[in-house]
């Protein structure tokens, strides 16, 4: 990021915005995390 | 070890992030505060991620009345944005609602984006600049409102196991739960190993493959 920086300025902010779209892609959210029922979209808590 | 439920905001609770299908996901969220952090630096020469610098810097400037009060707003977007954070995870469970995790990741990526843009246009002036100005300190407001948000979504999510834009705390817990580990065996030993694990890069060799 530090060369980026250097290089296209501060449109490199852009990468870590992408990096945490990424994260919430690989599962940031209940589902995907296997997190408990009670927090899962559409399965009531018991 | 007496279990608990975690609180109904809780994503991962601490043993349920330990799991190594969860690594790329923590590893993103910290390789993302990290790139901000060296962005901010190679901008204007200033951290922004982790508050301890920002109040340093209050002190440094003891009696530059300006400066002080710029650094301090520096400091106040961050705990906005951790307070922000609330709005889509604790504040929804209080209310009977799922907590929205992604929610608040979503508002860092906003911020960053509406940085690159202004940034583009000119606004935060000439990279490399020492933040001596207004509008570098409006730069660093922002990445810094942003960090507050993505650190307490990260902790919140995970019933406070995880923080992805700081180092001092995470070291620390490190060093414990490594010395914790040399004073007990078996199960006690391994758990505090793999809390060591997480904290020191999330890799832990002893997780079960199942997960």
């Amino acid at each position: 990021m530090f060369p980026l920086v250097g290089v296209v300025g501060h449109g490199a902010f852009v990468l870590p915005a992408l990096l945490l779209l990424v994260a919430v892609a690989r599962g940031f959210h209940p589902v995907a995390t296997g997190a408990p029922p009670s927090l899962r979209p559409g399965i009531p808590c018991p | 070890m007496q279990t608990t439920s975690p609180p109904p905001h809780v994503l991962l609770s601490t043993q349920e992030v330990l799991p190594r299908r969860h690594t790329a996901m923590m590893l993103l969220l910290a390789a993302a505060a990290g790139a901000v952090n060296a962005g901010a630096f190679a901008a204007c020469d200033r951290f922004v991620t982790h508050v301890t610098g920002t109040v340093t810097r209050i002190g440094i400037d003891a009696g530059r009345w300006l400066l002080m009060l710029e650094y301090s707003l520096v400091l106040a977007a961050f705990v906005f944005g951790a307070m922000a954070s609330v709005i889509a995870i604790q504040g929804r469970a209080l209310r009977g609602k799922p907590p929205l995790h992604a929610a608040p990741l979503f508002g860092t990526v906003a911020v960053l984006v509406l940085t690159a843009a202004l940034g583009d246009a000119g606004y935060f002036g000439p990279i490399g600049a020492p933040a001596e100005e207004a509008i570098h300190f409006a730069f660093l407001s922002l990445l810094a409102f942003g960090m507050g948000l993505l650190n307490a979504t990260a902790a919140s999510s995970t019933a406070l196991a995880v923080r992805v834009t700081h180092m001092t705390g995470p070291a620390s817990d490190f060093g414990v739960h490594l010395a914790t580990a040399w004073y007990c065996d078996g199960e006690a030993r391994r758990q505090a190993l793999q809390l060591a694990v997480l904290r020191g890069g999330k890799s832990s060799p002893s997780s079960p493959a199942r997960h």
